[in-house]
């Protein structure tokens, strides 16, 4: 059995190779089909995996509350209507309260120069609590972070984004430095690494991260917050948790019915849905394209098969005269068909990995192998199964002395 | 080894009836040379497929290696065939994308019988036949009489009992055809049964046993 099949397959390659031009014609429908299968499949999971990246870089299952209105894009973020009614303790309240919530970071951010001797920079100063730099996996290139201690103790202290090093303090040691906000001296003790920009548009490189109680009664003198970040459980679905957060915070600000929300709530998989949107809406089209490739490489390969099969009389002829039954001619020419759909399904793939390397090039997106590759794989043999049963089946009926005479 | 009793054997055209055969009784023992002669129409090519196990009789009895014919199926006569039986025709046959020994091999893709190391047998007897340099070319690159030597060999890979050759020598010239029919004898001498189907009396002299058919029946069989 095993030594017939390795004949066969060698038989089914020596009349490809007989037949180059044909068989060029009967695989390409099935190369069509694998290639845009796979390169549609390698590229869209290297974009999902982008995402992946930007939304765990952003910080896991976080939920942004940010008073006012505001609409978020991937081009920045739009202040509609500004509010003072979010205060320290909605914070608080939601943690306590709302359940599938288990951080809830308060901050305070607002736009303001840092000075450092001569230099001055433009940068946005964060004032928020230490657990910050844990949702939202900020490391640090040098330093420390700033402890719940010196937040309580208003103490002045900042972890500075690293273009705010970079542009201050080049190649100077940062760390016990002062720098000046709201001209107040305030020691650097720690710088984040790069990072870039953030969905929002907001450069994280260019902030400046300080003790939120230091900003709010030291500095700006303020009793309401920007915003908090917010942490959901794993397993509860972001959708969810944003109506249910959305009621909580509309009770505790008391708003009636007919009134607006003074706040809005997005997270990162808002922004980027449209682009998820847009991947689904190629992969139906994919989809529906290598459909017809597979039928019309089906239709090719039917018609090479039959063709094949009338010209082969003699050699079946002469098989069957040296003891091959019905069901090895069968077996014969299904494994050629097969053979014939598998090459297009190889060099499909071959050109399906070329188009995602030169894609993954220019677009920066990871390589990672499509579920794809297999799936068509099997495809391609079944469609070469069913279009060389029939051709096979007229194959046997050719009995030895009517076509070797 | 092959007994036939009274066999007959006829086509129908539309409602007509056309006997070919017309009560053939025969037996061919183990290790005879055999030339069935007739004239193109006598029979002789539908009592070869008979014998061969490529055609079934209309009527009468056949006993192959004392195995009754009748009723078998197409898959148990395509077993014995490849068992028991080397055929040899007259356009040879080779399939024209393999190479010598390829073709040679063919009868034990479909074989039950463990032939030990296949390829070296086939090799020993392309040798044998004279064909040590040609066992990687194709058939297009070889003469007649040595594509007629390939197909020997092929007939014989098997171990076959009985070789049964329809007009082998028909496309070859005389002197090659006359090399084929020597290698027939000598292949005779070494134990094997051989029939040979021909219409040529030029061949009659290299068999042992000479049977003529004429019109459907046997009109002369004489041995030596």
């Amino acid at each position: 059995m095993i030594y017939s099949l390795k004949f066969y397959f060698k038989i089914a390659l020596q009349n490809l190779l007989i037949h180059k031009a044909r068989m060029t014609l009967a695989i390409l429908g099935i190369l069509f089909a694998v290639m845009s299968l796979v390169a549609f499949g390698n590229i869209s999971n290297g974009m999902k995996k982008k995402i992946d990246d930007e939304i765990n870089r952003f910080g896991k299952n976080l939920i942004i509350l940010r008073s006012g209105l505001v609409f978020a894009s991937r081009g920045g973020t739009k202040q509609f209507s500004e509010s003072k009614s979010l205060k320290l303790e909605d914070a608080k309240k939601i943690r306590e309260l709302l359940p599938g919530i288990q951080e809830s970071v308060p901050f305070f951010d607002i736009t303001y120069p840092a000075r450092y001797q001569e230099k001055t920079v433009t940068v946005s100063i964060v004032g928020t609590s230490d657990s910050i730099f844990r949702i939202r996996n900020i490391n640090l290139l040098m330093g420390r972070y700033f402890s719940r201690d010196e937040d309580q103790k208003t103490e002045k202290k900042a972890v500075v984004g690293y273009k705010v090093f970079d542009n201050l303090f080049e190649l100077e040691n940062p760390l016990g430095k002062y720098i000046l906000i709201y001209r107040v001296p305030t020691e650097v003790i720690g710088v984040m690494e790069e990072k870039g920009t953030d969905f929002a548009g907001q450069d994280q490189d260019l902030q400046v991260y300080i003790p939120l109680n230091t900003l709010m009664r030291r500095y700006s003198n303020v009793d309401y917050i920007k915003g908090i970040y917010l942490q959901a459980y794993d397993g509860i679905p972001l959708s969810q948790m944003k109506i249910s957060l959305r009621n909580f915070v509309r009770t505790i600000h008391n708003l009636k019915d007919e009134q607006k929300d003074d706040f809005t709530i997005f997270t990162m998989e808002d922004v980027v849905r449209t682009q998820e949107e847009g991947i689904r809406l190629v992969s139906i089209l994919t989809v529906i394209a290598s459909t017809v490739s597979f039928l019309i490489g089906g239709l090719g390969i039917f018609a090479i098969m039959l063709l094949s099969i009338s010209e082969r009389k003699m050699e079946i002829g002469i098989r069957r005269v040296v003891g091959s039954k019905k069901r090895d001619i069968i077996f014969q020419f299904l494994t050629e068909s097969v053979v014939v759909a598998l090459i297009g399904g190889f060099c499909g793939i071959c050109i399906g990995f070329i188009i995602t390397m030169i894609v993954n090039f220019i677009g920066g997106f990871p390589l990672v192998a499509s579920r794809n590759v297999p799936f068509s794989l099997v495809v391609s043999i079944l469609i070469g199964m069913i279009a060389g049963i029939y051709p096979a089946f007229q194959g046997t009926k050719y009995e030895p002395i009517e076509v070797l005479q | 080894m092959i007994i036939l009793k009274n066999i007959k054997k006829s086509y129908f055209i539309g409602e007509r009836e056309l006997p070919i055969l017309k009560g053939i009784n025969l037996e061919i023992a183990r290790g005879e040379f055999v030339i069935l002669m007739g004239v193109s129409g006598s029979g002789k090519t539908t009592l070869m497929n008979i014998i061969g196990l490529l055609d079934k009789q209309t009527e009468g009895e056949y006993r192959f290696m004392d195995t009754p014919i009748d009723g078998l199926e197409d898959e148990t006569l395509a077993m014995m065939r490849n068992k028991h039986i080397g055929f040899v025709f007259q356009q040879f046959f080779l399939l024209p994308y393999l190479t010598a020994l390829e073709n040679v091999l063919i009868p034990i893709v479909y074989s039950q019988k463990q032939i030990k190391h296949p390829r070296e047998k086939a090799k020993q007897l392309l040798g044998k036949f004279g064909l040590a340099e040609r066992i990687h070319n194709k058939p297009s690159q070889l003469s007649g009489g040595e594509q007629q030597r390939v197909a020997i060999a092929r007939a014989l890979i098997n171990d076959p009992d009985l070789i049964l050759a329809d007009e082998p020598t028909g496309a070859l010239d005389s002197k090659t055809g006359n090399e084929i029919m020597e290698l027939f004898h000598l292949l005779n001498e070494e134990g094997r049964t051989v029939i040979v189907v021909t219409h040529d009396p030029k061949l009659a002299s290299f068999g042992k046993r000479l049977i003529r058919i004429e019109d459907g029946t046997i009109s002369e069989d004489t041995t030596d």
